[in-house]
């Protein structure tokens, strides 16, 4: 079956929901992709890409409990389903395969 | 600590609900973290970028995912909404071209107005130090209270050293008489002219008002003495393309050649503060007057300290005031009582400040609120205009509306079709207003007498402000259409059913109305006017300034020979008369005290005039009693003539043979004329005390004779070239000079003209298209109606009575607010014309009259029409 098309962005943060293991949810996964990749990220644009990841059946989703900072409001908390595993997992076999038929790796510059 | 809260609003206002709650719940998480991280000041500003991200990602169509999995923002439905907004403006072409033609009309008088108001607004806030420059004003109390703009030359002095606020202070005197300068070039004629804008002004001037200097050092131009700043307009004039730097240029009436210091570029915005040159202060040579607390000759500026405010000085100025004109001889309590100072802030000036012996005149914030009011009407009629075409024109889009909605459309979707393409027409408009404001910008030079230039709306502000112009007005007119259109039945809208729908009936009537409400009120506002003027140019002055010409007289050398040139004057036949005067009717008349003899309790300010014997019969002025002066041997002697209105503030009941004082000299009265209008028809006549003294004089008034008035005016040249050849010669036609009294009601009335045409103009297109297509509607009526016997008249009639009942109800009700709104404006004046009924009435045929004109082209047409035609067309 050909997969969706997963953004790089969308990649990243379906690989951070499927890294935090059920504590997943919007202001968490913010807070660790901008400490994993230390670029700036809005929390909207978090939200819509876990929407539209939701939407293609690659994250499921369901309420949590609520919190005082959260003014008494519940977390939405996010976990992968098998269709999401399996699309993370094709993509990292797509470039394993790549990487390996790379003739000359790219190696650390030793001189000038 | 919590969030923003107005940003919480919003967000509940724009987030779909279903996800209201842990979005929310992440937001007030993330804020609690940056708390602890940035503080709370910044936090806050995060929660709102925050909250920004959000709603605009919602406003891009993700708001809601419940119903409609379609794309809205696909292109392919974009290029079909064009394609039928194309279409159907090509199809419906004479519609579409009243529509458009309506918009731009109203877009170009709007961003007209709009520039011009922007630009009354602009003046003198272009100084660096706008906020902190004012103008000290001084006032005297008493039965007539004077606001002057000019105070004493050291008032600003002393009041610097009494208030430590202020932190400099800045004069400017105008010279008097009007300077005349002379350069003569190496192996050239001597270039001379007459410059009537200019000042002595301190060194201080070039840092306050930061004097764009092009040429010189700004530092110490206006520093020495015998030194001259130019503009570089003046510069050009005298020195063409040579270096002006250094170069003499002679004072002709003072005999004192001055050294050009420096020349500055014009203000970069507008300014009261019009200048040609400015001449060293120190150069002023009558040392004795800058220690006069109560002579109002200069206009004394003062920069406050950056820390303080306008009422900190304010509070201060009354104990000053106290010291300072203690100093003269008054005492306290009468000080306090009589006098009052004030700070104006530079940047009223122009707007609202109208005192006496302001530096030029000023603008008016009225009419600049009328400008506006004006502007605004003419916009909402020609969004009235778009109203009701749109809603006409929505039953040729029923079926495409039943259509769109069969396949899926939701009313929110069609909404944004039919406000897109509100939109669309609306930029079309803006296109052809920009051409209109392209051919209408010299006639609005003209009536405004400013100089703009078209390529100075083309600026970032302005584009910005015509596309606010234009989403504004595509909104206004635009919503309600759009929101009727989309709101069709689909069944109803395929069946075809082309019931006129009770509602928006009502609303088209009500906006018609609106649209001739705002025609007749303009209309009657042009008349009233228009009125007015013809009024100030007939009114009898009490005088006669018709066949009149003014001659100035320049320096000492022409009062020398003054009696010369008067009997060389009257050797041509067609100068029966010359007489002095020191002030021509229309300017300003300087101010005094007179008291008389024996009286002193009833001393008044007076105007003053001075003259000679002839004067009073050259501009046929009516004595009342007494006498006219006689040729007088004894210049130690004042013989004084009044009018009417100063015997009565003088309190006299035998004015003649009356003694009266003023500064140390005695005069006496010989006789009392009848009140004339020396100033503008916008004042009562003011007490005027005329003396005889015609040194004092500035001009020779030339009766003349007969109607060789050009040979006459060169005669004169002529006899005052060969007698006094350093002199200029420059003239005035005392009846032009008096008509221009009223240039700025002249421009309201032009203005209001144009509005009042444009106004009904944009009006009849509605109309026009309306009962186009009420006639189209009534197609089959009418063939039924003719088939059956009706006459083309009755029909006409018929179809004409609904849209002139509304234009009648329009009269109806504009009548009475724009009877109320002139006799405000009539208010103003000293000496207005009484509003007639017949006015009304013109107004009301001749609203009723263009809308009959504008309904029968179509009723006529449709009554024409052969029924056969249209009986058989399904």
């Amino acid at each position: 079956m050909k997969r969706s098309y997963l953004g790089e962005f969308e990649e990243i943060v379906l690989l951070t929901v499927a890294v935090m293991e059920g504590g997943a949810y919007g202001v968490a996964i913010t807070h660790e992709i901008s400490e994993q990749t230390s670029r700036s990220v809005r929390l909207n644009q978090v939200h819509a890409a876990l929407e539209r990841l939701e939407d293609k059946g690659m994250l499921k989703s369901e309420m949590g409990e609520p919190t005082a900072e959260r003014g008494g409001r519940r977390k939405r908390l996010f976990t992968v389903t098998a269709y999401g595993r399996r699309t993370l997992q094709e993509i990292q076999d797509v470039r394993a395969t790549l990487w390996t038929r790379l003739l000359n790796p790219f190696k650390p510059a030793t001189s000038l | 600590m919590k969030p923003p809260q107005l940003a919480d609003r919003l967000l509940t206002f724009f987030c779909a609900p279903h996800r209201l709650e842990e979005v929310q719940g992440d937001l007030h998480e993330e804020f609690a973290y940056q708390v602890r991280r940035v503080g709370e000041r910044r936090a806050r500003g995060r929660y709102w970028w925050d909250v920004l991200g959000f709603i605009l990602s919602f406003a891009t169509g993700k708001r809601s995912r419940e119903y409609s999995t379609i794309d809205r923002t696909n292109p392919m439905m974009i290029r079909n909404y064009f394609k039928i907004a194309w279409r159907n403006l090509l199809r419906y072409r004479l519609n579409s071209t009243l529509t458009i033609t309506g918009l731009a009309l109203g877009l170009a008088c709007g961003l007209l107005i709009i520039l011009h108001v922007k630009e009354e607004l602009r003046y003198d806030k272009g100084f660096a130090k706008a906020d902190r420059i004012y103008r000290i004003n001084s006032e005297n109390i008493g039965e007539k209270s004077r606001r002057w703009a000019a105070t004493s030359p050291i008032l600003g002095i002393e009041m610097k050293q009494a208030i430590p606020a202020i932190q400099t202070v800045v004069r400017f005197h105008r010279p008097y008489p009007d300077r005349v300068f002379s350069y003569t070039p190496a192996g050239h004629e001597p270039r001379q002219f007459e410059e009537k804008k200019g000042f002595y002004a301190d060194s201080t001037a070039v840092d306050v008002f930061d004097l764009p200097f092009v040429k010189g050092d700004r530092r110490t131009a206006l520093k020495q003495q015998n030194a001259i700043v130019l503009t570089e307009a003046m510069a050009k004039k005298y020195f063409g393309n040579d270096e002006p730097l250094g170069k003499l240029i002679q004072d002709d009436l003072d005999k004192r050649p001055l050294t050009v210091t420096g020349v500055v570029s014009d203000f970069p915005f507008p300014t009261h503060l019009q200048f040609d040159y400015l001449i060293s202060m120190t150069t002023y040579a009558d040392k004795e007057s800058l220690t006069n607390r109560g002579w109002s000759g200069f206009y004394n500026y003062v920069l406050l300290n950056s820390q303080v405010s306008r009422s900190d000085v304010e509070q201060r100025i009354p104990e000053f005031m106290v010291k300072f004109y203690e100093a003269k001889g008054e005492n306290r309590n009468e000080i306090l009582a009589t006098r009052k100072t004030h700070l104006q802030p530079i940047t009223e000036i122009h707007l609202h400040s109208k005192l006496e012996k302001e530096m030029g005149p000023n603008g008016d914030i009225l009419y600049v609120y009328v400008f506006s009011v004006a502007a605004l009407f003419i916009l909402l009629v020609a969004s009235v205009n778009f109203i009701n075409m749109a809603t006409a024109q929505a039953f040729n889009r029923m079926k495409e509306v039943g259509v769109r909605k069969v396949l899926g459309a939701r009313k929110e979707q069609l909404l944004k079709q039919f406000l897109g393409e509100s939109f669309l027409l609306t930029l079309t408009a803006s296109v052809v207003a920009l051409l209109v404001f392209w051919v209408a910008i010299p006639f609005y030079n003209e009536f405004t007498a400013k100089n703009l230039h078209f390529s100075q709306l083309v600026t970032p502000s302005n584009g910005l402000i015509m596309l606010l112009l234009a989403g504004l007005i595509s909104l206004v007119a635009g919503l309600y259409p759009a929101w009727f259109i989309s709101g069709f039945e689909p069944v109803t809208s395929l069946k075809g059913n082309r019931s006129p729908v009770s509602s928006v009936t009502l609303v088209r009537k009500g906006l018609i109305v609106f649209q001739f409400a705002v025609s007749v009120f303009m209309i009657f506002s042009t008349i009233v006017v228009y009125r007015q003027m013809r009024f100030f140019q007939n009114k009898k002055l009490g005088f006669d300034q018709e066949q009149v010409v003014a001659v100035k007289l320049y320096g000492r050398e022409m009062h020398e020979k003054r009696n010369t040139i008067e009997n060389e004057l009257l050797k041509n036949p067609a100068i029966t008369d010359v007489a002095l005067i020191s002030v021509l009717p229309g300017d300003r008349f300087s101010t005094d005290m007179i008291t008389p003899v024996g009286k002193a309790g009833d001393a008044s300010q007076m105007r003053f005039m001075w003259a000679d014997e002839h004067t009073l019969p050259v501009l046929k002025i009516g004595l009342k009693t007494g006498r006219n002066f006689v040729r007088k041997t004894n210049n130690a002697h004042f013989p004084i003539i009044l009018n009417e209105a100063a015997v009565k503030a003088l309190k006299l009941t035998e004015p003649i043979g009356q003694k009266l004082v003023s500064y140390g000299d005695t005069g006496e009265v010989v006789g009392v004329v009848n009140d004339f209008h020396f100033a503008s028809l916008h004042t009562a006549v003011e007490p005027l005390v005329v003396v005889q003294y015609p040194d004092q004089a500035n001009y020779f008034l030339l009766k003349i004779h007969g109607d060789k008035l050009p040979e006459t005016v060169q005669f004169a040249r002529s006899t005052l070239s060969r007698l006094s050849p350093e002199s200029l010669f420059s003239y005035t036609f005392l009846d032009e000079k008096l008509a221009r009294l009223y240039d700025s009601e002249q421009r309201v009335g032009h203005v209001l003209n144009v509005f009042a045409v444009f106004a009904i103009f944009i009006s009849c297109l509605g109309l026009f298209s309306l009962s186009a297509y009420a006639a189209q509607l009534r197609t089959k009526e009418v063939g039924i109606r003719k088939v059956l016997g009706a006459t083309v008249s009755g029909v006409v009639i018929l179809l004409s009575k609904d849209f002139l009942r509304l234009v009648v109800i329009a009269t109806l009700l504009a009548s009475p607010l724009a009877w109320w709104a002139m006799g405000q404006w009539l208010n103003g004046f000293a000496y207005a014309i009484e509003m007639e009924w017949w006015m009304l009435a013109l107004t009301g045929v001749l609203t009723v009259a263009v809308a009959v004109l504008t309904i029968s082209f179509q009723s006529i047409k449709a009554a024409l029409m052969n029924p056969v035609k249209s009986l058989k067309s399904e």
